[in-house]
This record gives structure tokens, sequence and C-alpha cells, in this order.
């Protein structure tokens, strides 16, 4: 063993460390320079350029730090595709660079690695540092015949037709870059299995116009900002993806295309983001993009209602203010504004549509769950087209799809819970909850539920609504607007002075055209007696009813202010002093007796005329005898007078007789 | 009297001289109907001073009894009192306190109603 250089001193107890390297292998010491000329001195290694992005090529003198030639072992460096050198600070390897290796050229007594950056720390890397070369077979990729490289990586760069599988990305830009000029496949027709995709400002980054044909499989991306940045290239295509986080964004942002028709399946993909703006799909690229969405779903809150200060929430409900959800952390929760109040709500992101499309796509959603606002379709004049198929419509609203004036949406066999379901098998116990609406501007009309039938053809009994128990129709409505129910009974808190329980209300509004206000058709094959045309009742007692001959019964009849009443053992009773009961020429029949002050018989009199009781049996009349309340009493009494002659005082008393 | 029932609605007296007004001196008139068998005591006309001669709340309002003219009587205040039936007897009687005038060419009249 031989000493090389020294850095400090040693003091006495003080505990050392001492690290055997092999030599010819990975890593390597050197002492790194700052210096960008080439030739480094003996044991020193140096970049092309002080700034990290523009670093092209690494010059590696042919001796080690510890004076061993590895200019073998350099020149080995490139023998494989896809290797990557790593210089890093010696007693910190957090300070580090990364650099995919290109190629490795002979420069007479150092290496020239040309290579490719790829990550560097923050911490500078100074001059005079002692640093380590490592060599790395940088690609988590399994070549053909299966074998697999390696299993963890900040980043990928396949060049194509290769099988990735069961590997993770963690801590990059890009985790897997399908961008490599490779002249051979041009990054084409690689299968991602079962990898994972953690920490990346993107997961997938594609950015090459030759990209075509890859496809992932069972693949998590995990906090990722965005799962797929397609900037350039052909197609992908997703089956069962999963990206999850706390705070998460798109899944496939879609920024351009290229000579190659773009087209993506996503088929399966879910999202897990528990808060920030989760989304699917973002296209606003200048290209055409034909995209399908199978099957997509997402974990979180339904869109909830917008925040109301006078509303007490419960601990875990959420609200919004414009489109910012908040959780509540406690119970009872009423009056703490969501935005300035952090010890009684917690942010839960922002909600934002979960498709974006912008100009040249074309989609189609099948069988997702629409929680919420859920897709813009917009593009200008480069018309976007979106189309939901077999979706589950948890939210239906106006906003549920945004257009501009070129864009075009439609629905195709969609199930709108939220409305009306085809089927409850008793699975949404809360169903009616999520019928509930708010109304919250005093300019809006709303309209809570419609229902727009499009009638070119159907038979008479076609109905717009069937209500039924049990399979037997307790209310419906026909397509002409009638209206058939078992009994209507009015909502007794609703009832006042102003609101009573029954109007209708008709507006005539041609004179040429005979209306009929109400009619009430009783079709009888069969009733019994004492069935009523029209009952109406207080507390059970009937007031007026009219049975099926038309007789009307009532208990008094308000005429003109005046009160006409038929008493219930029959008796008519009129108010009023001078009231006339006039039949106007017809007969007044029935009369048993006629109390009168005055009896006047008009008309031309040829024949006496009696005042009779015919019989029943013959209709003759017959005649009873004279009594003397017949006979007026000047005519029935008499006077009697008695001549008593004359009297004295002093015969009397007398007594005549 | 009478062969058919009967209410008496009035009675009158008549007198060809008058008898003047006396609080001491006057006649006392009654109607009484003595029944079929004659033993009834039902007053028809009142008893009170209104059917006497007398000048506090006499007849013809304690005027005594004009010549020639009528002197109407006070029927008596309970209605079934100047009921009459058929075959029933109306006895007028006449009494006289002190010494009134006498009572010269009486005529009575009776207005009876029949009832049934």
């Amino acid at each position: 063993m031989a000493a090389v250089q020294s850095f400090g001193t040693f003091s006495n107890t003080n505990t050392i460390k001492v690290s055997f390297v092999r030599s010819g292998g990975t890593p390597q010491p050197y002492q790194f320079s700052d210096s960008t000329s080439t030739n480094p001195p003996n044991g020193i290694l140096r970049f092309n350029s002080t700034t990290f992005a523009s670093i092209t090529q690494i010059y590696a003198d042919d001796l080690s730090f510890n004076g061993f030639n590895i200019g073998g072992w350099l020149d080995k460096i490139d023998d494989q595709p896809d290797v990557r050198v790593t210089v890093s600070r010696f007693n910190d390897p957090s300070i580090t660079r990364v650099f995919k290796v290109n190629s490795v050229v002979n420069s007479s007594g150092y290496r020239t690695i040309n290579v490719t950056p790829i990550y560097a720390s923050a911490s500078a890397l100074s001059d005079g540092t002692p640093i380590v070369l490592i060599s790395s077979k940088a690609d988590p990729i399994r070549d053909r015949a299966g074998a697999l490289v390696v299993q963890q990586s900040l980043e990928g760069f396949p060049s194509g037709s290769f099988v990735i599988q069961k590997c993770t990305f963690q801590d990059a830009d890009n985790g897997l870059r399908l961008d490599e000029p490779t002249p051979s496949n041009n990054c084409a027709d690689n299968t991602i299995v079962q990898s994972n995709f953690s920490d990346c400002s993107s997961g997938v980054k594609v950015n090459s116009i030759q990209v075509v044909n890859n496809t992932i499989i069972n693949s998590d991306f995990n906090e990722c900002d965005v799962g797929i940045d397609h900037e350039k290239g052909g197609d992908i295509r997703v089956f069962g993806a999963s990206m999850n986080g706390f705070v998460g964004g798109v899944f496939l942002k879609v920024r351009g295309g290229g000579n190659n028709a773009s087209s993506f399946v996503l088929y399966g993909v879910r999202l897990e983001i528990a808060t920030g703006k989760p989304s699917l799909i973002e296209t606003t690229g200048s290209f055409e993009a034909n995209i399908l969405i199978d099957g997509f779903s997402w974990i979180g809150n339904l869109y909830p209602v917008t925040y109301n200060a006078g509303t007490t929430f419960i601990k875990g409900a959420s609200t919004r203010i414009d489109n910012t959800i908040y959780e509540s952390l406690a119970a009872s929760n009423t009056g703490n504004s969501p935005a300035t109040s952090p010890d009684w709500w917690r942010w839960r992101g922002d909600w934002v549509r979960p498709v974006r499309l912008g100009q040249f796509s074309n989609c189609t959603v099948r069988g997702a769950i629409i929680k919420g606002p859920f897709a813009s379709v917009t593009g200008g004049g480069a018309k976007a087209s979106l189309r939901l198929d077999n979706c589950r419509l948890n939210y239906i609203a106006s906003d549920v799809i945004t257009v501009d004036s070129t864009g075009y949406w439609k629905q195709i066999d969609c199930t709108n819970v939220d409305a009306l379901p085809i089927a409850d098998d008793g699975n949404w116990p809360d169903y009616p909850s999520v019928v509930a609406q708010t109304w919250n501007n005093g300019a809006t009309t709303f309209t809570a539920m419609k229902l727009d039938v499009t009638d070119t053809a159907s038979a008479s009994g076609s109905l717009l609504m069937d209500l039924q128990v049990n399979a037997d129709s307790r209310m419906k409505v026909d397509k002409s607007g009638n209206l058939y129910g078992q009994s209507f009974q009015t909502l007794d808190q609703n009832l006042s002075s102003s609101n009573p329980g029954l109007i209708v209300t008709q507006t005539w509004y041609n004179s040429s055209v005979v209306f009929t206000a109400a009619v009430i058709n009783a079709l009888d094959g069969g009733s019994a007696a004492g069935s009523m045309l029209l009952d109406l009742q207080v507390s059970g007692v009937s007031k007026v009813n009219a049975d099926t001959t038309g007789k009307l019964s009532v208990q008094s009849l308000d005429v003109g202010g005046g009160v006409f009443v038929v008493e219930e053992n029959g008796n008519i009773a009129m108010s009023g002093g001078g009231a006339i009961l006039d039949v106007n020429s017809g007969d007044v029949v029935g009369i048993a007796n006629l109390s009168a002050a005055n009896l006047t018989l008009g008309g031309s009199v040829t024949a006496n005329r009696f005042l009779s009781s015919p019989s029943a049996a013959s209709g003759a009349p017959t005649f009873r005898a004279m009594v003397t309340g017949d006979v007026p009493v000047s005519v029935r009494t008499v006077s009697v007078s008695r001549a008593i002659g004359s009297c004295t005082a002093e015969k009397a008393p007398y007594a005549f007789r | 009297m009478p062969g058919f029932a009967a209410k008496v609605t009035a009675a009158r007296l008549v007198v060809e001289v008058a008898v003047a007004a006396s609080n001491s001196n006057y006649w006392a008139f009654q109607l009484k109907n003595k029944g079929t068998a004659g033993t009834g005591t039902t007053n028809v006309l009142d008893a009170g001073d209104a059917n006497k001669t007398k000048s506090t709340g006499g007849i013809n309002s304690g005027a005594g009894l004009a010549a020639n003219a009528v002197g109407t009587f006070t029927l008596h205040g309970t209605s079934s009192n100047r009921d009459v039936s058929a075959g029933q007897i109306l006895v007028f009687e006449i009494d006289a306190a002190l010494n009134p005038s006498d009572l010269v060419d009486a005529v009575v009249e009776l207005d009876l109603e029949a009832t049934a």
C-alpha cells in the first residue's frame, strides 16, 4: 500500500474507516477539477462546461486518484448500450452528477467520455473535491431475453422494443424518457409492465415524433405532477394504471403529435388523489389526437354544494367555495369560513374537470363515473369533440360539460342516477339526497327536473311518467298531459289563506273557442246507490254533493249576497226581507201546505179556482168539511141582545139567563 | 145558551137613562158561566171596578153610564174563562152598592165567536 494524498490530520482516539476499492472496477476515485480544459493531470476528472446542462464531455485521466491506470475499464463503459456514469463526492454521495454515456474515446493519457447530462444535485461540486466515478447500466430495462438489468433507477432511456417490467422510476424530472433519437428503433414498441413512477415531474416523457406504439400495462404513478407528458410522438396505450398521491396533477397531458397520427387508449385508469387538481387528460397540441378512455374512475368526494354560512357541517363533510374543496375538521361546524378558518376546515384542493380537450381532440369516454363538472371541450376553429358512452352520471347539471362555440359533445346510453335511476335494487338508500339542488340566484329561473320527449311516433297509451308500487300504477301522466292518480292531498304546512289547497287556473284566449273549465266524466258501468259525482266535505261531513242522477245537495246557497238555505230536513229558508221566489212562468208543485200573507191568482180566470188536495189514487179532487177556522172571525161572530128592563137598587141583585 | 162552542169576545150594556158614577153608590155587573147544570161560577167578565159604575176605575173610564150609549164591559183576563161550550148557561148578574140611580130599560149585548 502506498500513500497517495492526505487531507487534514488524525488525532488520538479518532475513528477512521478504511475502504478497499478494487482496481479496474466501479467506483473509481478521482479528484474533481472545475477546469474545463482537456487532458487533465493524474487522478483528475473534469467536465467540459461549468454549466451542468451544457456538459457533453467528461475528461478522466487514465490514472485514478489512487494511481491505478483504469483506461481499459473506462473504454469498456460504452460496450453496452444505455449505460450511465455518476460522479459523486467521495464523502457525501448526495452531491452528485449523473450522465448518460454516449461513447468513450481514448484521448492519449485520458479518456473523453461523451455524455448527456441527466441529473445534478443542488449542491455545487467544488474544485479539489475527492470524487468517485461510477459506471452503471442505467436503464431499468429487461432485454429481449428477459434479463433484468436494474430494478430501480432515476431515469430510463429505452431505445425501443423493450419490455420494461417491474421497474421503479423515482425523483426524476422525467422518469422514463421516450425521446431518444436512437437511430435503430426510435423508442418505439416498448412495453412498460408493472412499473412504478414516483415523485417525478412526469412519469413518462414522450418527446419525439418517431415515438410510436408504446404500451403501459398495470403501472402506478405516485405523486407525479404529470403521469404521461406527451409532447411529441405517436401512440400511447395504457391498460390498467393508477395515479396516486396527496397532491396530483394530470395523468395524460397531450401537448403535441407529429407526422404519425396520435392515438391514445386509456383502459381502466384510476385516480386516487386526495387533494390538488387531479385530472385524467388535457390536450393542447396542434395535432390530431384520437382518444379512447374506457372505464375511467376516481376516488374522492362527490362535487359538494357551495358553502353556506348557515349550514351546520358534521366532521368530514365537504363543501366548496367556487371550485376549492374543503373538509370539515369538527362536528357542529357552523359559520366558520373555510377560506379563513384552518382550525375548522382542511383544504382539499381544487376541483378541476378531469377531461379537458383542446384543439383537434376527438375523445370518447366509456363507462366513466361522472361526479361533478366533468369536461371542457374547446379548441376554437379546430373543433374538439367528446362523446360519453355508457357512463354513469352521478352529477348532471348545465356545467357538467362545457363547450365553446365550436365544441361538440354527446352522451349515449348513459345512466343518470342523479335524476331517475333505471333500476335500483336498494343499493342507493341515500338516493333522494342526490336530487337535492341549491337555487341561489334570484335572477335565475331554475328547472329542477325536466323530461323532454321527442315524439315522432308512439302509441296513444304512451306515458311520460308511470309511478308504480308492486307493478301497480299509482300515478301516471300520458303524453297528452293527462294526469292519473289514486287521490290528491295537499300538504297541510303549505296551506294558508293565500295558498288554498287546490287551484285550477285557466286562460281562455279565443272568443271563437268553446272552453270547458272542468269535466268529471264517470263512466258508469255499474255503481252502488249513493255513488257520488262530487262530494265536498268538512271534517268528513258532506256539505255539497252531487249524485249520479245529477241531484245537487247543498247545506245552503248564497245567491247574490242573500242566503238560500236548504236545511237538512228539506226546509227552505231565504234570508232578507222581501225575498222573492220567482220560478219564471214555471210550476211550483208538491206543496202540501201553502202559507201566504197574500195569494194573488193572476192571469185570465174563466172559472172558479179551487184549492184542493188531490187524491193520490185517482187524482180527483176531494173536499173536506168547512171548519170554523175557515170562516172569517167577523162572519162567525154572533151578537146576542137581551133586554133586561129596568132595575132599582132596592131590588138588587138581579140575574138574567 | 148557544148550540155551539164559542168564545165571548165582547159584552156591552145600553141604558135609556144615564147613571152617574159614584164610588159609594154604584152598580156592579158580572157575566157568569153556570155550566150545563147551572151550578158553575166562572166569571166571564173582569170582577174588578172596571165593570162597576164607580167613578174610580169604573166602566167607561169612570164616567158612569150615559143614556142610550154603549157601555163596554171588560172581559175576564183569562181566555178560558171566556170559552163557552154548547149548552152551557150564561147568567148576567147585576148587584147594587147602597143606592145608585135606577137602570132604565137596560139591554145587554153579547158577542160570541164560534170556535167549532
